[in-house]
């Protein structure tokens, strides 16, 4: 063994003895010579299989590092897993154990990840709740104005004459030059309003007459809601059949009778006066009695 | 007679030149085998940064020596193949904690010495003895260099027990050393790395330890001396 060293530290001679803290052991100890036939006796082969069997463990077990760790709790979906792989990448984040920093940066990688996960989800959630209700809030309006739609044709037909007006289709009215400012329908991207030159006072005063339009249209189909047609026309109907009525009754009938019967009669006297005066007129004496008569009384 | 007398100096001369040899090249290169030592920075490369497959290379290279350990210090081949699965294990779920400036090999020496141990106390020697008393392989004596055949270099059964009884009753420092430099072949610097001591304090733990089991077999060699 001296002679090994001695070899051994003479091929480095400037670097002193790089083994002089190795162990030296002399061969004749009994104590060494008993580990040598003691190891001697126990050189044994691993049993075959063995490596195959221990891999087999080994992919059962939860990964090394806290990341692999936690995607096998998760894989495995086992929340004690989970909670615990999260337990043990905080405490060796806060610097529990002797782990390298490389592992330690990983574990509050993983941490990071987790609250971020944690936090986006939750964001996402609120996000995905106010979508809903807006998304529930429009098709519910877009009902509503179907509704409107069905129910009030009129306003279906202007809107739709609308559309077709901004879309540069003419009406039949808009062709005949009939429309009721006596102007045909412009095109609504040609509105001063929509215009890009167009002054802001222009865009307001147009602003202001469309609203007020607007205004007016609604109100008018408001008082259209308030008051059914079916109500007016009752009425109407009621003083159609009251009028119709009353002839019936005779009373009117018989004053109208009567004075046709006077005016039939009158005329009758009235032509004879005429005829008589005509006559008398044409005869020379007789109508001048009348005269006389008239005179007289 | 003279002559007798020569050829047995001769003999024990022979077999100390050769123990000195072996002790010396096992001792002086930190690595058994040279040619692993490209394969090693790999491994260790590999394992620094969690790669299984680096894992499970480390797993088909390193089986049959963690086996050997964990055998020499239990005396069951049973036992001996739960404490190497179990190593195996702790050394996978602790794969963090390696450093890559240790050997992939020295790291796990001391994981196996330390199950080994930890296996031993879950189980009453007797068990042991008994388990130890099944039939194995002797594929170990067949190995033997052909000159030490038949020269009393190979134990029985109720020696190796005494031996083996005798490293588990060493205290736990000079244990743990014993069991890393012999039976692991690990360098003094290895253990005091994997240990947190320093290597004079290492060395101390080894002399005490060779000293204690020198004093054990000596007092087993009165014992059954033909004479007594």
């Amino acid at each position: 063994m001296t002679n090994d060293r001695r070899d051994r530290s003479d091929l480095c001679p400037e670097e002193g003895d790089p083994f002089e803290h190795r162990f030296e052991r002399d061969a004749f100890h009994p104590g060494v010579a008993r580990l040598d036939r003691y190891l001697s006796s126990t050189h044994l082969d691993a049993p075959p299989g063995l490596v195959e069997d221990i891999g087999r463990q080994l992919a059962s077990k939860p990964g090394s590092s806290p990341a692999r760790r936690l995607s096998s709790a998760t894989r495995a979906r086992d929340r004690v897993a989970i909670m615990r792989t999260l337990r043990q990448a905080l405490a060796m984040a806060l610097g529990a154990g002797h782990v390298r920093p490389m592992m330690r940066a990983q574990a509050a990688g993983v941490l990071i990840f987790v609250l971020i996960a944690s936090g986006v989800s939750s964001v996402a959630g609120l996000v995905g709740v106010h979508a809903g209700v807006e998304v529930a809030g429009t098709i519910a309006r877009d009902a509503l104005a179907a509704r409107e739609a069905r129910t009030d044709r009129p306003r279906a037909d202007s809107s739709a004459a609308a559309d077709r007006s901004s879309s540069g289709v003419t009406t039949k009215r808009a062709k005949a030059g009939q429309s009721s400012k006596g102007k045909t329908i412009k095109n609504r991207a040609n509105r001063p309003e929509t215009l890009p030159w167009a002054k802001d006072d222009d865009r307001s005063e147009h602003a202001l007459k469309r609203k007020k339009s607007e205004k007016g249209q609604k109100g008018k189909y408001e008082r259209l809601e308030k008051s059914p047609r079916g109500k007016k026309d009752k009425k109407s109907q009621k003083r159609k059949d009251d009028r119709l009525d009353k002839p019936a009754k005779g009373k009117k009938g018989e004053k109208s009778q009567k004075r046709k019967d006077d005016r039939l009669d009158k005329p009758a006297k009235g032509k004879k006066d005429r005829q008589g005066k005509k006559s008398v007129k044409g005869t020379d004496g007789e109508d001048t009695g009348d005269e006389t008569d008239f005179e007289d009384g | 007679m003279e002559a007798s007398g020569r050829r047995h100096v001769a003999q024990l001369l022979e077999r100390a030149n050769v123990a000195r040899a072996r002790w010396a090249d096992r001792l002086l290169s930190p690595s058994p085998d040279p040619d692993h030592r490209d394969d090693d920075h790999a491994l260790a490369a590999g394992l620094a940064v969690g790669d299984e497959s680096a894992f499970r290379l480390l797993v088909e290279r390193e089986t049959e020596r963690l086996f050997r350990i964990c055998f020499r210090l239990l005396g069951s081949q049973a036992a001996a193949e739960q404490a190497t699965a179990a190593a195996f294990a702790r050394a996978f779920a602790t794969l963090e904690t390696y450093d890559p400036a240790l050997r992939p090999a020295a790291w796990l020496s001391a994981i196996a010495t330390r199950e080994a141990w930890r296996h031993r106390l879950a189980r009453r020697e007797h068990e042991l003895v008994r388990d130890s008393d099944t039939p194995w392989t002797s594929a170990g004596e067949a190995s033997l260099e052909p000159h030490l055949e038949g020269a009393g270099w190979s134990m029985d059964a109720s020696e190796r027990t005494a031996t083996r009884l005798a490293i588990s009753s060493l205290p736990d420092l000079e244990r743990e050393a014993v069991s890393l430099c012999f039976f692991g072949e690990l360098s003094l610097d290895e253990i005091a790395a994997l240990t947190g001591r320093s290597a004079s304090d290492v060395s101390a733990s080894l002399e005490s330890a060779v000293d204690l089991l020198g004093e054990a077999s000596s007092t087993v060699d009165a014992a059954t001396a033909p004479g007594t």
